[in-house]
């Protein structure tokens, strides 16, 4: 059953998971759409994990609806698990097995198995098939995980903060890796991640939660239109920047003012015009820039 | 190995266990038949030799639980690979990981019963225990001890994390085999504790009992657990363990072992009391300490009895009477005790009968002491025994003044506990019919109902 390149690898709506009194993920509804690249973004503790272990059943949702492929992700969870590949930190593999090892054991488990993908994503991936689990670095580990993830054809793949302890270097070459190797499946990739700046680089399409919500969901360039960083200049400083539409912060003193919107258009410039403003100048801000302008207001 | 992902799940099983299988089978073989073949000459060689013996009994139970443990966090708490990952049939994940254990967990039980059998076999002065039918029946506890510390692992595992998957058989590890070495030693010794211990079956009930109510508490909650619903499965499963194994564990730590040990003897006033403080056995011989002492007064005094001895009664002039036989003897010694210069005086012996010589301690220690009666001077005793032939009891009057003793009244049908009226002369033994009147200096008895005399 093919994903139709139309629809949504990922629809939920309404997903609740409430742990004890508090909302861990509150009214989730999201769309992923098939083939995308799809980062799932958000701080620490803002959801991203629960919302994906619930799409894989290994959580049980409060209240809402999940689906994946178009399956229901409780009653379809084998089916979605033979369908999607899925990747995360801090996994516990069994140390004890070589890396043929595990990819012969996991290989009985998945009817699409290809093995010579296998022994492709073993050469690419720099792997050594006689060496213990326990005895590789975190960041092959990673690179294993991604192989018995992607060897079976999977139709949607899941990372969870696939690189989180990885150093710097590790962090992109299995980035890159990724991509690379999705790139040439057309793919739908769902990864969630703490760390922006890596995802700019190779996401098409950005979802950030925040506290269990959804702050925002769309495709990246969208994203960085909608906010733009305005620098004000003005003779006396205005009473107040509220006349702006979608303010999400500001940073002024004498003279000028630093003010990241959300919504941005037209519109927008002429409003700082109305409050005072002599010259106003746009910037386009970094996705980094834009996750801190929108979950960072909420701190503030 | 097979190619599906069941075969593979079994391949994984034998890969992750073989190691533990291996010791759990060789432990229990080669630890407890070292420690048979230990002499034990000294009480430091007895105890040497104890820890021999239960470190090896202990092994099997205690590492089927730790493979319960591990199979149970693997299974079910999905930070490991298989549970998160692989798309496995729940059913496939319980028959590689918890039934095909379980079956082998009680194999290796039924392995380890049986050389605690051979254990006891090869100790001295034992019966051969492999062709007593109680032998089978030991060997199945021991199989339902591995396999339910191994459940016991699985289950405290599965519903809480693996720490308590290890500590809930290991509690069960630690109480089984001291219950079940006790037992391979009563057959071993002839007797017929086994089906009548309620240690063992309330053991087994517990051990048992308790992951089935875990696991129908995990059932009962929804298949994702919340934290509660964890500590609610695993409080059920110790609560159950606990109710069953409390009373297993008294009768275990107070009963006699019968004709090898004895919980203390008091005085019907309490003032003197005669216990045991230790035992050693082996082919260098074997013994059993006991300690006289008066409360009143604080005096005290130790001696050292034949391995089988049982306190029968008290006397004035702070002496007790003991009954006492050898393991190799074919007589029972009854012995008068003085604490005032600590000596010990044979006054008389009855022939040995198996059936008697064990009931004496287990009638005692059932009946609350109505099974032997000494005069408050110190001058008689009447004790009753199981027959060496016929139902009912003989009783039997000893001459603890002169020595001597004989059965005054053969195939007594005592229905309940007896009560004796001791006069200058004679003794009645009421409470239960027919009255008996034991004619002291003749050595004769009297049914008051049916005029019926034996001399012997």
């Amino acid at each position: 059953m093919e994903t139709d390149r139309g629809g949504f690898a990922i629809e939920t709506h309404g997903l609740t998971k409430r742990f004890r009194q508090a909302d861990a993920v509150n009214g989730l509804s999201l769309r992923v759409p098939a083939g995308s690249v799809y980062a799932f973004l958000g701080r620490n503790g803002a959801g991203k994990t629960t919302t994906i272990r619930m799409l894989l059943d290994l959580l049980d949702r409060t209240s809402g609806e999940a689906k994946v492929l178009g399956l229901d992700c409780r009653r379809d969870a084998l089916e979605i698990k033979r369908r999607v590949g899925y990747v995360a930190e801090g996994c516990r593999m069994y140390d004890w097995m070589t890396v043929d090892e595990i990819i012969w054991f996991c290989k009985g488990f998945y009817p699409g198995w290809d093995d010579a993908l296998a022994a492709e994503l073993k050469q690419r991936l720099d792997l050594d098939g006689n060496k213990r689990i326990r005895e590789l670095s975190r960041g092959t580990q990673a690179r294993l995980l991604l192989l018995l993830a992607m060897a079976y054809h999977p139709e949607l793949l899941i990372l969870d903060e696939p690189t989180a302890g990885l150093d710097v270097i590790v962090r992109r070459s299995f980035l890159e890796g990724v991509i690379e190797l999705l790139s040439e499946e057309g793919r739908t990739v769902f990864f969630s991640s703490h760390l922006v700046h890596e995802v700019e680089r190779v996401a098409d399409w950005v979802g950030i939660i925040h506290e269990g919500s959804l702050v925002f969901s769309g495709p990246i360039e969208e994203l960085k239109s909608q906010v733009k960083l305005l620098y004000l200049t003005y003779e006396q400083p205005p009473a107040s920047f509220a006349a702006i539409p979608g303010v999400l912060s500001v940073d002024t003193n004498a003279r000028q003012a630093a003010v990241t919107v959300r919504g941005f258009s037209d519109a927008t410039v002429d409003a700082a015009h109305q409050i005072g403003a002599s010259a106003v100048s746009v910037t386009d801000l970094s996705l980094e820039d834009i996750f801190v302008a929108l979950v960072g207001r909420e701190e503030g | 190995m097979g190619t599906s992902g069941s075969g593979r799940l079994v391949w994984k099983l034998w890969r992750e266990t073989r190691g533990a299988l291996l010791v759990l089978a060789a432990v229990p073989m080669a630890g407890l038949t070292a420690a048979a073949l230990l002499p034990r000459s000294s009480p430091a060689a007895q105890f040497v030799a104890f820890i021999l013996e239960y470190v090896s009994a202990y092994m099997a139970p205690a590492i089927a639980g730790v493979i319960g443990a591990t199979r149970g966090q693997q299974d079910w708490d999905d930070t490991h690979y298989g549970p998160s990952h692989l798309p496995v049939n729940a059913g496939d994940v319980v028959a590689a990981s918890f039934a095909l254990p379980l079956v082998a967990a009680a194999a290796l039980g039924l392995w380890a019963g049986f050389w605690s059998l051979v254990w006891a076999s090869l100790m001295p002065h034992t019966i051969d225990p492999l062709h007593n039918s109680d032998a089978v029946r030991l060997c199945l506890l021991w199989a339902v001890l591995t396999s339910g510390c191994f459940a016991l692992g699985y289950a405290a595992s599965a519903v809480s994390n693996a720490r308590a998957g290890i500590i809930a058989p290991a509690v069960a590890a630690n109480i089984g085999p001291v219950v079940l070495l006790d037992a391979a030693r009563s057959i071993a010794a002839g007797s017929d504790g086994l089906p009548d211990s309620p240690a063992a079956w309330a053991f087994v009930a517990a051990i048992v009992l308790a992951p089935m109510a875990a696991s129908i508490v995990w059932a009962a909650s929804r298949r994702k657990l919340m934290i509660w619903r964890r500590w609610a499965a695993l409080g059920a499963g110790a609560l159950v363990l606990a109710a069953c194994a409390s009373p297993a564990l008294l009768v275990a730590w107070t009963k006699a072992s019968p004709g090898a040990g004895f919980a203390a003897v008091d005085s019907e006033d309490g003032s003197l009391v005669v216990s045991m403080t230790g035992q050693f056995g082996g082919r260098a011989g074997s013994g059993t300490y006991c300690q006289f002492q008066d409360r009143r007064s604080g005096a005290t005094a130790r001696a050292l009895f034949p391995l089988f001895v049982q306190p029968l009664g008290f006397a004035s002039g702070q002496r007790a009477v003991v009954a006492t036989r050898k393991p190799s003897e074919s007589r029972m010694a009854i012995r008068v005790w003085s604490l005032r210069d600590n000596s010990i005086r044979e006054v008389a012996a009855i022939p040995y009968n198996p059936r008697a010589a064990f009931s004496l301690g287990t009638d005692l220690t059932y009946r609350g002491g109505f099974v032997a009666w000494v005069r408050p001077d110190g001058r008689w005793m009447l004790m009753r025994t199981r027959p060496s032939n016929g139902s009912g009891v003989d009783l039997w009057l000893v001459d603890l003044q002169h020595g001597g003793a004989k059965i005054v009244y053969p195939n007594y049908t005592a229905f309940g506990d007896n009560t004796i009226i001791w006069t200058k002369d004679r003794a009645i033994v009421s409470g239960s019919p027919p009255p008996i009147v034991v004619d002291l200096a003749a050595g004769t008895a009297r049914c008051t109902r049916y005029r019926w005399e034996a001399k012997r």
